[in-house]
C-alpha cells in the first residue's frame, strides 16, 4: 500500500495551547481525530484502514517534549524522545541501561530514529487477525476490535464479556519502566494529571489504555533504584523488526527482592515480585515468579511460534533474565 | 477531495515549495511529486528499508512519514549523495565490491550505510550488521554489502 486510501486533514500544532484549541474545534465539529508522534505504528494502520480519522494531529511540533533530564533520584523522559535518542543518552545508559537495551531491541534503526518512547508505551495492542492487509482481512468478518461481532481467536466471546478482545500488549520499553515505578504526566482538555504507569494499562485489547480520547502523555518519570540491577530479554523469530513474542524485564533491588515484568503474553503487561528470604536468591523465588507468570499468561495462536513453545519459553526467559542480573550481582 | 497543504523544506540542499495532499507520504512525494525515482517503494510498512532517506541528519523510512511532516526539515535522498559527476565514496565502494545484484535495495542500503559511518567512523563488522538490520536484500547479497562498508571505514575485508 503506497498511501492511506481515505483522505484526511493534517495539522502540526507548535504549542500545547494550539493543540487543545484544535482538539476543541474537532470535538465541536464532530471530526474524528487521532494523534501521531513518530507515526511508525499509525501509518501502517492508516494504510490498512484499521484507522480512518478525519484529521491526523501530529505532535512532532511540540519540541518541548523532546528531552531527557535527571532530577534528583528520578529521570524525566519527554514523551517525544525518539528511541534512538533514548538508547544513546548518557543518563539512560548510566542509570537505566536495561531500558536502553529494550529500546534498542525495537524494530530497526530507521524506525527507532522516528518512533518515540511515548508511542512505544502507547503502542496499539496487536493480533494476527487484525494487523493484516485489507485483502487478508476481507477473508473473515470484522472482529470486535473494528466494531464487528466476533473474535476469531476466541470464538465463544460475546458482547458483555469482561475481556472482549485478546489483542496482545507488545511494548518493549513498558516492562522495565513498570519495574522502575514510573509515573506518566498526562495533559488533556480537562487539565493535567500524573498517574502510575501501571494504571495506564487496562485489561481489554480494544480499550487497552486508560488515556481518554484527546489526552496525551507529556513526560515519563522514572525512579532510579539505588544499587539495583536490571535486564531485558525478548523472544522473536528475527533479531530485528519483530514485536516481542514475549518479553521479560527483571529487576533486583538493593535489598535482594526480585521483580519481573512481562510483555506480549496478555492484553496488558504483568508485574510479579518475590521477596528475598535468608539472604540468598533461592530457586523457590524464581519458581514462584514463573508460576505467577504462567497463570497470568493467555497464549492463543497469535504468533509465528506455536502456543505450546511460547508457553514453555516463559519460564526459560524469566530464568535467563534473572540469571543475567545475578551474574551481574556477583561481578 | 483531499485537503492540500503548503510545504517548504530543503531537498538535497535545494529549497522546495510545493502543495501536497495531507495524506501523501514522503515516499510518494519524492517519487511521484518530485520525480526522484531513486528512493524505492517495496513493503510500505517500514520492514524493508528500500525507502530509507535522511531527514535532519537521521535515517527514516520515507513510506512511514507524512509528506506534510517535512515542513522546515532537511532531506537527503540517494540523488543528493553524488558530488558532481563523481560517485560518493560509499556508492563507489558498493560498485567496487560487487555489492549490487538487482539493485532495488541499494539506495536505502547506501543511505543507511553512509549514516552509520557518519555516526561512528570506527564501525565494527558486528555494528554494521545491527545497523543494516532494517534493510532487506532479497538477492542475498549481505556479505559483499558488509565488505563495501568495511572498505569505507578502513577495515580489512573479513568474510564472515
Amino acid at each position: 500500500m503506497t498511501a492511506p486510501k481515505k483522505d484526511f486533514d493534517f495539522a502540526r500544532p507548535k504549542t500545547i495551547e494550539q493543540l487543545y484549541n484544535l482538539v476543541q474545534e474537532c470535538q465541536h465539529e464532530g471530526r474524528q481525530f487521532i494523534f501521531s508522534a513518530g507515526g511508525t505504528d499509525i501509518m501502517p494502520n492508516l494504510k490498512s484502514e484499521i484507522l480512518s480519522p478525519d484529521i491526523v494531529i501530529s505532535l512532532t511540533g511540540l519540541r518541548a517534549l523532546n528531552n531527557i533530564e535527571k532530577q534528583g533520584d528520578h529521570i524525566i523522559i519527554g514523551a517525544l524522545t525518539s528511541l534512538s535518542e533514548l538508547c544513546s543518552n548518557n543518563n539512560i545508559q548510566k542509570y537505566l541501561p536495561a531500558l536502553a537495551r529494550a529500546a534498542h531491541k525495537v524494530a530497526s534503526p530507521q524506525i527507532r530514529n522516528r518512533a518515540t518512547i511515548g508511542g512505544n508505551i502507547m503502542v496499539e495492542n496487536r493480533c494476527s487477525y487484525i494487523n493484516q492487509s485489507p485483502i487478508n482481512r476481507e477473508s473473515h468478518s470484522p472482529c470486535f476490535k473494528i466494531g464487528g461481532d466476533v473474535c476469531h481467536l476466541v470464538k465463544s466471546a460475546k458482547r458483555g464479556d469482561d475481556i472482549l478482545c485478546q489483542a496482545r500488549f507488545v511494548s518493549d520499553t513498558a516492562p522495565l519502566l513498570l519495574l522502575q515505578n514510573s509515573t506518566v504526566n498526562i495533559i488533556g482538555p480537562a487539565g493535567s494529571k500524573e498517574i502510575k504507569l501501571a494504571d495506564l494499562y487496562l485489561n481489554d485489547g480494544i480499550e487497552s489504555k486508560s488515556l481518554m480520547h484527546g489526552e496525551i502523555i507529556t513526560h515519563i518519570k522514572v525512579e532510579i533504584t539505588e544499587n539495583s540491577l536490571s535486564h531485558y530479554e525478548k523472544l522473536t523469530i528475527r533479531n530485528a523488526l519483530d514485536f516481542p513474542s514475549l518479553g521479560v524485564a527483571a529487576l533486583r533491588r538493593g535489598n535482594g527482592d526480585i521483580s519481573v515484568a512481562l510483555t506480549g503474553l496478555n492484553t496488558r503487561p504483568g508485574v510479579f515480585h518475590a521477596k528475598l528470604e535468608n539472604h540468598e536468591t533461592s530457586d523457590d523465588m524464581i519458581v514462584d515468579i514463573c508460576r505467577k507468570a504462567n497463570d497470568f499468561t493467555v497464549t492463543y495462536q497469535q504468533d509465528f511460534f506455536p502456543r505450546g513453545y511460547r508457553k514453555n519459553m516463559i519460564s526459560v526467559f524469566i530464568r535467563r533474565a534473572i540469571n543475567k542480573i545475578l551474574e551481574g550481582a556477583k561481578s | 477531495m483531499s485537503v492540500k497543504i503548503k510545504l517548504d523544506f530543503t531537498l538535497n540542499s535545494r529549497p522546495v515549495n510545493i502543495e501536497v495532499p495531507a495524506e501523501m507520504t514522503v515516499l510518494n512525494l519524492l517519487r511521484d511529486g518530485l520525480d526522484l525515482k531513486g528512493t524505492k517503494y517495496a513493503c510500505g510498512e517500514g520492514e524493508c528499508g528500500a525507502c530509507t532517506i535522511e531527514v535532519d541528519g537521521r535515517t527514516i523510512n520515507s513510506c512511514l512519514m507524512m509528506a506534510v511532516d517535512l515542513q522546515g526539515r532537511e532531506v537527503m535522498t540517494i540523488e543528493g549523495m553524488q558530488e558532481g559527476h563523481a560517485l560518493h565514496p560509499m556508492q563507489q565502494a558498493f560498485v567496487d565490491h560487487g555489492a549490487v545484484q538487482c539493485g532495488f535495495c541499494m539506495p536505502g542500503m547506501i543511505i543507511q550505510a553512509n549514516y552509520l559511518v557518519k555516526q561512528n567512523p570506527e564501525l565494527t563488522r558486528e555494528e554494521m550488521k545491527r545497523g543494516l538490520e532494517g534493510n532487506i536484500c532479497r538477492c542475498t547479497g549481505y556479505t559483499k554489502v558488509l565488505d563495501a562498508v568495511a572498505a569505507v571505514v578502513g577495515l580489512n575485508e573479513r568474510r564472515n
